[in-house]
């Protein structure tokens, strides 16, 4: 059955209508004629003045347990020490909205103070319909597509799959977000318990509370405003065979994820609207938190048909693996993992030509391109120093910059905290004076005073080793932009532990 | 496994969008749906009417579903004291046509074959057939009921075939890797609440 007459089937089991052909306002059911026309490559969803929202006191909870050695006391007494509570983990009101400049268009968890979505403080956990009035958050021209398929790829042998498109050999189930869509907020509170006694199906939130027994409540904040265009789902069947395998042809999840935006966590509520109770919604105070601005990632989880995460039993206990499968001892396979240039057998020079102008195509360059596709990126800020060799701008972030890289501010009313780093020395080969330890970190005055500059004395000078008040009393503090590259993951295992004895 | 269905239609023409009564079998079988449906749909797992849980306490309560993947022959990845609520209230799906403008994000690759050819003529979507979903009502500041969903999963494990006992009848592994809810603070076991605001296109290609 294809995936059209799978949706349509659906739909009619509910409806005994179909879609007509001809007349786009009536719906009229189709003939086997008329769909066996149909060709079946995909289920596509639009979304136009989309907005998804969960009420602020709604959640999904991830519930503890209690633990082996769990605390008995609390305080600084010897039965709160060198032991473990439950934890239990809740995000409230989670939501995808709008991002639009628009004040007063969007909400705080109270529901009833305003705030604009776009505002550069990132104050704003909810915007009205994504793109604004009239805009898509899944263009019909660039829909988020669900289909099953059967591209390309290597199976985990070495062997190519699907080289013929025409006759293809195996078939995957994919899920496509849109490769070009507006900014949105994803964004939810939560709430982290320790030591909660409550059995959660049988007792409300206002029950063994878990700062009744020593534990804590903490509220927080976060806030994603960006897209995750260009981002793929794919369930398919694992490829390994042999009498004796490490996995076998088992159900295959692939993921390779791509999110770009702006990203907020905090935990200061608002000096109006707060609350320390369980399950009551809050506004949190604006600016207050951590940062990372201009964020630009990109995670692949599994490559086609070589590697996927997988799931096995750990023991007979009653414990499970969940696994990133490890890249076979095979040339044909690790060769394309790797992505290596002939003649590069250490991939210095590949990760060079790969990562140096990531802002250009790959063009025909097939390792450029299977560099690509297998290592993973995360970047923080537009970057600074830019590369030699990339000619894209990129500026010094100030030491109390708010709107690129990572940085940590306090609330608009909070007084100045100081901020300190002593990073670790990066030694040049010209010597230590040349080392950016000293070149490229700020340096401040003594007695908490700020005065802070760039000069050649880094952090904490060598003419007052050990001086700790050399810090910068502020309000915000810029740490700077960072990237990882080449991030790639050649073998990744997870492995419950409490189903039943350790593991 | 104690399961309850209870499913209602309800048919909307375009006109008597304030007079909607429920219809009777009979009275469906006569329809020809040329306008539109609206849907409500109610699903109880485990749960009776009153909205308590039946019996999904204890070891080895039926309250339970289990997930056997391929290769993996004999061995349950089991959702222990699993139950739930789900509510789909008044969700409207009629006939329409995709817009004739592009919307300026158009990419014509998302609808071609992995040959590259065009699965569609032109690549271009515009002015094509399409089911349209909305949810119309409840859309007040505060009102989150086009979607409820109460879920509990007590407890989490692997539970292994033993002789002739499949594993999803076993209850042998003493702890729990994970235990998950969605549910509302307001009370003990009330539903998470949703809402989905604007129109969604459903097409195939």
């Amino acid at each position: 059955m294809n995936s059209l007459r799978s949706v349509l089937l659906l739909l009619s089991v509910f409806v005994g209508v179909l879609p007509a052909a001809g007349y786009g306002l009536a719906l009229q059911a189709m003939s086997d004629d008329e769909m066996e026309g149909v060709s079946g490559a995909g289920i596509a969803v639009a979304l136009e003045n989309f907005r998804f929202m969960m009420a602020p006191t709604s959640y999904m909870e991830q519930v503890g347990t209690a633990p082996t050695g769990a605390c008995t006391g609390s305080g600084g007494v010897a039965s709160n020490i060198n032991c473990w509570r439950r934890g239990d983990l809740r995000w409230y009101g989670i939501n995808l909205s709008g991002a639009q400049n628009i004040n007063g268009s969007g909400s705080h968890w109270n529901e009833t103070s305003t705030c604009n979505p776009a505002d550069a403080a990132m104050t704003c956990p909810r915007g009205g319909v994504i793109g604004g009035a009239g805009g898509w958050f899944s263009p019909f021209d660039n829909p988020y597509l669900m289909r099953a398929w059967s591209p390309a790829g290597m199976a985990y042998n070495g062997s190519l799959v699907n080289t013929d498109p025409n006759n293809p050999t195996k078939t995957i189930y994919e899920y496509l977000a849109p490769t070009n869509q507006p900014d949105y907020i994803l964004s939810f509170w939560g709430e982290i318990e320790a030591g909660a006694t409550r059995n959660p199906a049988l007792q409300p939130l206002s029950v063994g509370l878990g700062t009744a027994n020593g534990g804590g409540l903490l509220k927080s904040q976060t806030i994603i405003r960006g897209n995750a265009a260009g981002s793929i789902f794919r369930l398919f069947k694992f490829t390994e065979t042999g009498a004796t395998p490490l996995y076998g042809e088992t159900f295959a999840m692939f993921y390779h994820s791509r999110l770009r935006g702006d990203f907020r966590f905090s935990v200061a509520q608002s000096s109006t609207v707060n609350s320390n109770a369980v399950g009551v919604p809050v506004v949190f105070a604006n600016n207050e938190g951590l940062h990372f601005r201009n964020v630009d990632s990109f995670l692949p989880i599994g490559q086609l048909y070589y590697q996927a995460l997988v799931l096995n039993a750990v023991g007979t206990s009653g414990n499970f693996s969940l696994t990133l499968t490890k890249i076979p001892n095979t040339a044909a396979v690790y060769n394309r993992f790797y992505g290596l240039d002939a003649g590069d057998t250490r991939g210095y020079q590949t990760a060079l030509t790969a990562v140096r102008d990531w802002t250009v195509s790959c063009g025909a360059d097939q390792s450029c391109l299977n560099y690509r596709l297998s290592h993973g990126y995360i970047r923080y800020g537009n970057w600074y120093p830019a590369s030699a060799a990339w000619a894209a701008a990129g500026t010094r972030n100030t030491i109390n910059a708010n709107n690129d890289g990572i940085l940590f501010r306090a609330c608009p009313t909070c007084a100045n905290f100081n901020a300190f780093a002593r990073r670790p020395i990066v030694i040049d080969k010209r010597g230590e004076t040349f080392s950016r330890q000293r070149t490229q970190n700020y340096s401040c005055n003594t007695g908490n005073s700020g005065g802070c500059v760039v000069g050649t004395g880094g952090p904490v000078s060598s003419a007052s080793p050990g001086d700790y008040t050399r810090t910068y009393p502020t309000t915000t503090v810029n740490l700077g932009d960072a990237r990882v590259e080449g991030l790639m993951i050649h073998q990744l295992n997870i492995i419950s532990c409490q189903a039943g004895g350790g593991c | 496994m104690a399961r309850a269905l209870l499913l209602t239609y309800f048919l909307l023409a375009s006109a008597m969008a304030s007079s909607m009564e429920p219809m009777d079998d009979e009275q469906l079988a006569m329809v020809l749906g040329q306008e539109g449906v609206q849907l409500t749909l109610r699903l109880r797992n485990n749960v009776a009417a009153n909205g308590t849980p039946i019996n999904c306490s204890g070891l080895l309560n039926p309250c339970r579903m289990g997930l056997e993947f391929s290769g993996r022959a004999g061995i349950w990845l089991m959702l222990k004291d699993y139950y739930g609520v789900l509510a789909i209230n008044d969700i409207r799906l009629e006939g329409d046509l995709l817009p004739a403008a592009n919307t300026g994000y158009q990419d014509a690759s998302r609808f071609t074959n992995t040959a590259g050819s065009c699965l569609i003529a032109g690549c271009d979507p515009r002015g094509l057939q399409a089911v349209r979903v909305t949810y119309p009502f409840s859309k007040g500041v505060g009102e989150y009921n086009d979607f409820t969903l109460l879920m509990n999963v007590g407890r989490t494990a692997l539970e292994f075939d033993n002789g002739a006992t499949p594993g999803y009848m076993r209850d042998a592994a003493t702890g729990s890797v994970l235990g998950f809810r969605m549910a509302d603070s307001l009370s003990l076991n009330a539903p998470s609440r949703a809402r989905f605001d604007g129109v969604a296109y459903v097409f195939g290609f």
